[in-house]
């Protein structure tokens, strides 16, 4: 199939514009989507469902471990309550604050006694010191954000007896500052070498001194095994008269100073104040507890402080046994002793107490890890900063804490997920705790990060394990797509191959599966497309006329005849149509069109793909059906070729989709056209040419043929006679001088051939002597006259001899036209007369007659002379047929006459004497009847009414040749017009010659002509 | 059926008629020019007409164009010699049914004349 190119770009699935995705990836895409999904859901719902039930063992965890944490602060507290109303009430404790108390109250008075004057110089320089030792060691602790210096005066606001117990058992003691509670006896005052020996000395005499002999070891006992973090007697008037540490606190009064700050006032109004009865022996519902607060004797450290009246065995007050206890106790309780894992609060868990104010009561165990709002420093007993404390510290904002205390008592204990102060997502329980006096609240919780760490790490578990199966899902789905759509990639890249042209390639067919049915119905269609393509290239390789589709802009269609490129001599498939048959620049072919004929041509295919108009109705208004074409050839060069555009339309589906066009290379058989034209006009030539040999003269012709042949006989021998005979002694002049006359003498003969020829007009040898004029003139032109000059010459008076020739056998083929056409009516036996049996016969059976015609001719006269043949063959021609009409009888007349039915006609010629020849017709039928004749003649107005009754044969003769007259009533093709002998008469009168008639009636009938020779 | 033959020749005019002759056709007019042509159809209202295109007073183009105002669904079919081609075409465009070339031979003719009925 010529031109049967992929257009543009050759098609693959790859690349094309609107392709999808491939089966493979669809699969792919899908399980992997689906495999996700399920993971998704899977690992959601795992986590999810461990989470919960982790949460809910956590919790539940939680739940117990705040009941036993609450039931083991509740115990501590209680026990501290109980152990302080048991001390309270021993003898021990009574007499200790009635001994100390009135050692207190006696102190000055003692030491006058014992020989040292406390005077004001003394207590100045005693102030001096402490407020030395506050500015040293207890300032820094004191020390916060709003007050930078702390109030010497109040602090330093101490009784003269409680500034010389300072003196002695704490600036003074030699002991570490942590251990005043060392050195304490009257003894070893009395030894320590920092005091002034008479000072030492009286003190050591002192009531007081000797009380605290009696006592402090007790005490001691009591505080060491009980971790209270002192032990503190407070007389009625307030005054601290005992400390078992020998603290800052030692010898203050609750009522003055910074004391009056502190929540130990508190207690001590508290317990002073319980009212007392008998009751309360053994019960603890009088020991009065404060909150964890900042002592600042205990360098702001929080204490609380659990306060129990002492009264004397009459129920009246003597002071007040206060147990001073840090948070540590606490801490150490909720920290579970820091074995957190084994109770289930792993590494992120903590629990811990919060007060009403929400500040924490116990440590946190991520204290420092705290941001800095939570976290307070702490001093060491020597004023030097140390740790950092959570206690105390900003209010917590969590939500567990806010429940706690938010009021609602519904609310207040429960669970709640919130953020602690870590920004941790935290999982938590809390409550508060019932104790007596004190407003607490417990929170346990945990990181859920840490809490859900099984559920996250079987999420990962099964997270992992999906992924896993997804790999070896989409590797399966690989492999199954591959499987599957390795026959299907194989059909693709068949077709593509397909669809680039090659028709050769099939798809194998691997399995029997639908996919395998498809393939080899594919297959099987390929073959049949092939086939239909291998017809269809057959028929465009052979058939001879350019084929071609335009579709509806008129654009020629891939695939067209092999002989449509010969014709065109180039590729035509995608051109317009009309610009195929219009001169289009660079185009190496166009149609010779106007532009009147191109707008026609265009209007015709208009029309054509129009449904309203009929193909066949518009077939004649084909304006290309001979169209000339212009060609450049390879080299070139123009030709020209004459080509036949027929359009037939392509119907498809009921409409018009296309247009077929044939076109035939029609030059051969236009150009054949031309050339019978060309040769009708030569023949038109050829006959005028004869009509003007025919229009002259015969005898002046043949003379005129004869001359002309002679002269140029001459002549040519002439030119053939100086050829030969060339002198070698001639000069060139006088050669010259030879062929000019020569020359001149040729010119004479042609001009006089030419003025006859133009007088007989005979134009055709007037133009060709007239051209070989022509010639010799321009040979006469030359200076120098050479042999050459004269082969021009000698061709054309060759051609003239030729005419003369052709002309000559034109004659001869007339002549011998002349000898077979007149042989044809004198030829064989019966001479020029021949022709008349067979007239005899056909007038005869057209008038129902029988004759026979017999001749009776000299044999001299059998051909006769030219002149007189056709006259003598027309004049017998109507006697004889007036003889069969008027003369013979029917045959049944015949019969009745007693004559023989056939009719005798007897034709005679013969030579009467020298000048004249005799010429006869006798029939041997009724004669001819004279008075009827008359009676005729008379009728016709031939004769006048009064004429002779008796007709003579001169009269009857006239009668019978007289024009319009006849005896028959109608008239037939053979007579009856009354013309026929009237004719004859004619003709004789022009040649000279006479007619005559014998008859008899009954008888005969006979016509004598007579003609000169 | 009615058949009106215009063409400015009697010969030709006779030449069809005696070549369309037949039992479906009941009355032929003719008319020698595009005036009369139009005159005879506004009155008759023919079949099928025959049309020359080049005549004297009106030619066959107007007239073609005068037929088809007076019924659009006018069945003309141009008989003209073939340097008339282009005209015919133009014709044909303007409305007319189909186009016949002169000399006209009596079977081609009947053909035509069959399709333009045949509808």
């Amino acid at each position: 199939m010529a031109g049967a190119r992929p257009r543009g770009e050759q098609l693959t699935f790859a690349n094309l514009p609107s392709r999808g995705l491939t089966i493979r990836f669809k699969l792919l895409f899908f399980t992997a989507a689906i495999c996700s999904v399920i993971l998704v859901a899977l690992t959601t719902t795992a986590f999810f469902l461990s989470a919960v039930s982790l949460r809910t063992a956590r919790l539940e965890g939680f739940r117990s471990l705040r009941r036993s944490l609450a039931e083991a602060i509740n115990t501590a507290i209680d026990t501290a309550r109980r152990s302080i109303a048991t001390q309270a009430e021993m003898q021990t404790c009574r007499y200790a604050i009635s001994e100390l108390a009135a050692g207190y109250e006696h102190l000055l008075d003692d030491l006058a006694a014992g020989g040292f004057q406390v005077n004001q110089a003394f207590i100045d320089r005693i102030k001096a010191e402490l407020n030395q030792a506050y500015r040293d060691r207890l300032f820094p602790a004191l020390r916060s954000p709003g007050r930078e210096t702390p109030d010497y005066e109040a602090l330093a606001d101490l009784s003269r007896e409680g500034l010389v117990l300072q003196y002695v058992y704490f600036l003074k003691n030699p002991a570490s500052i942590d251990r005043k509670y060392l050195n304490n006896t009257s003894d070893e005052i009395a030894a320590n070498d920092a005091l002034a020996p008479a000072f030492r000395a009286a003190f050591a005499k002192t009531m007081f001194a000797r009380a605290m002999d009696r006592y402090h070891e007790s005490f001691q006992s009591v505080v060491q095994r009980n971790r209270y973090d002192d032990l503190l007697l407070v007389d009625d008037l307030g005054n601290v008269v005992y400390s078992f540490k020998k603290s800052w606190d030692f010898g203050t009064n609750v009522f003055r100073g910074w004391q009056n700050q502190a929540s130990l006032k508190n207690v001590f109004l508290g317990a002073w104040y319980v009212p007392f009865t008998e009751a309360n022996r053994g019960a603890t519902n009088h020991v009065m507890v404060s909150d964890l607060a900042k002592y600042p004797a205990a360098y702001n450290a929080a204490m609380m402080f659990f306060g129990a009246p002492v009264t004397n065995r009459l129920g009246s007050r003597m002071g007040v046994l206060v147990h001073e206890v840090s948070s540590v106790p606490f801490t150490d309780l909720v920290a579970f002793d820091r074995h957190w894992q084994q109770v289930g609060l792993g590494r992120s868990g903590e629990a811990y107490i919060v007060g009403a104010d929400r500040r924490l009561r116990t440590e946190s165990r991520f204290a420092e890890r705290l941001p800095a709002r939570y976290r307070a420093e702490t001093y060491t007993p020597d004023g030097v900063k140390s740790d950092r404390t959570s206690i105390l510290t900003a209010p917590l904002a969590n939500a567990a804490v806010g429940k706690i205390f938010s009021g609602n008592n519904l609310d207040n204990e429960g669970e709640v997920t919130f953020y602690d102060e870590l920004g941790h997502e935290s999982l938590g329980v809390y409550a508060p705790l019932p104790i007596l006096d004190l407003n607490w609240g417990l929170v346990i919780r945990i990181d859920t990060s840490e809490a859900f760490a099984p559920a996250a790490r079987l999420t990962r578990l099964i997270a992992s394990g999906g992924a896993v199966i997804l790999v070896l899902a989409i590797g399966g789905t690989f492999l199954f797509a591959r499987i599957l759509a390795h026959p299907i990639a194989q059909l693709v890249a068949t077709a593509e191959k397909i669809g680039a042209g090659d028709l050769s390639a099939r798809t194998p067919i691997t399995s029997t599966d639908e996919i395998g049915f498809l393939a080899e119905r594919f297959n099987h269609m390929v073959d049949q497309i092939e086939d239909h393509g291998r017809q269809m290239r057959k028929i465009f390789e052979t058939v001879n006329e350019g084929l071609f589709l335009l579709d509806r802009k008129l654009n020629i269609q891939p695939g067209y005849s092999q002989a449509t490129e010969e014709i065109f001599q180039h590729k035509i498939a995608g051109l317009n149509f009309l610009d195929l048959i219009r001169a289009v620049p660079g185009q190496s072919s166009w149609a010779v069109l106007s532009a009147d004929e191109l707008a026609a041509a265009e209007n015709y295919l208009e029309l054509l793909l129009s449904p309203r108009v009929k193909e066949k109705l518009i077939r004649q208004t084909n304006p290309l059906n001979e169209v000339e074409f212009h060609f450049c050839d390879q080299g070139g060069r123009p030709r020209t070729k004459f080509l036949e555009f027929c359009f037939n339309r392509v119907m498809e589906a009921g409409q018009i989709s296309q247009i077929m066009v044939t076109v035939v290379d029609a030059t051969s058989r236009i150009s054949l056209g031309r050339q019978i034209r060309e040769n009708q006009v030569n023949a038109r030539l050829e006959v005028e040419m004869l009509f003007g040999i025919l229009h002259v003269d015969p005898a002046i012709l043949s003379d005129f043929l004869e001359h002309t042949d002679r002269e140029i006989r001459e002549v040519l021998q002439n030119l053939e006679a100086e050829q030969h005979a060339r002198p070698s002694a001639e000069s060139l002049a006088e050669r010259e001088q030879r062929y000019g006359r020569l020359l001149q003498r040729i010119g004479r003969s042609v001009h006089v051939i030419k003025g006859n020829a133009a007088m007989l007009r005979l134009s055709y040898f007037e133009t060709l002597a007239h051209q070989l004029e022509n010639k010799i003139s321009t040979a006469r032109q030359n200076p120098q006259l050479v042999g050459e000059h004269f082969v021009p010459i000698t061709t054309g008076l060759a051609s003239l001899l030729d005419q003369v020739k052709m002309t000559r056998d034109l004659i001869e083929r007339l002549v011998s036209m002349q000898g077979v056409f007149g042989r044809n009516h004198g030829s064989g036996k019966d001479g020029d007369f021949g022709a008349l049996a067979n007239l005899a016969v056909d007038v005869a059976g057209r008038n129902g007659k029988l004759v026979s015609l017999k001749l009776d001719v000299e044999p001299a006269l059998l051909t006769l002379p030219d002149r007189l043949r056709r006259p003598v063959q027309s004049v017998l021609a109507q006697l004889v047929r007036n003889a069969i009409i008027h003369g013979i009888e029917s045959p049944a007349e015949r019969v009745a006459r007693d004559k023989p039915p056939v009719g005798s006609i007897i034709v005679t010629a013969c030579r009467k004497n020298l000048k004249t020849l005799l010429f006869s017709v006798r029939d041997d039928g009724s004669g001819l009847n004279f008075p009827s004749l008359r009676q005729r003649a008379v009728e016709l107005k031939i004769l006048p009414p009064d004429a002779p009754d008796v007709l003579n044969r001169e009269q009857a003769i006239n009668i019978l040749c007289a024009s319009g007259f006849t005896t028959l009533p109608e008239p037939s093709p053979d007579g009856g017009r009354g013309v026929g002998l009237d004719a004859v008469k004619d003709l004789l009168n022009w040649l000279g010659g006479s007619i005559d008639v014998e008859t008899k009636p009954g008888q005969y009938t006979r016509f004598m002509v007579e003609l000169p020779v | 059926m009615k058949l009106l033959i215009v063409d400015d020749s009697s010969v030709v005019r006779r030449a069809i008629e005696r070549d369309l002759s037949s039992g479906e056709i009941t009355e032929v007019d003719q008319a020698e020019n595009g005036e009369e042509a139009v005159r005879l159809y506004s009155l008759k209202r023919h079949d099928v007409i025959t049309l020359d295109i080049t005549m004297p007073k009106m030619d066959g183009l107007t007239c073609l164009d005068k037929i088809l105002q007076i019924n659009p669904a006018a069945r003309v079919l141009i008989i003209s010699a073939l340097r008339d081609r282009a005209t015919a075409i133009d014709a044909i465009k303007r409305g007319a049914s189909g186009f016949l070339c002169k000399p006209i031979n009596a079977d081609e003719l009947r053909e035509a004349f069959q399709l333009l009925l045949s509808d």
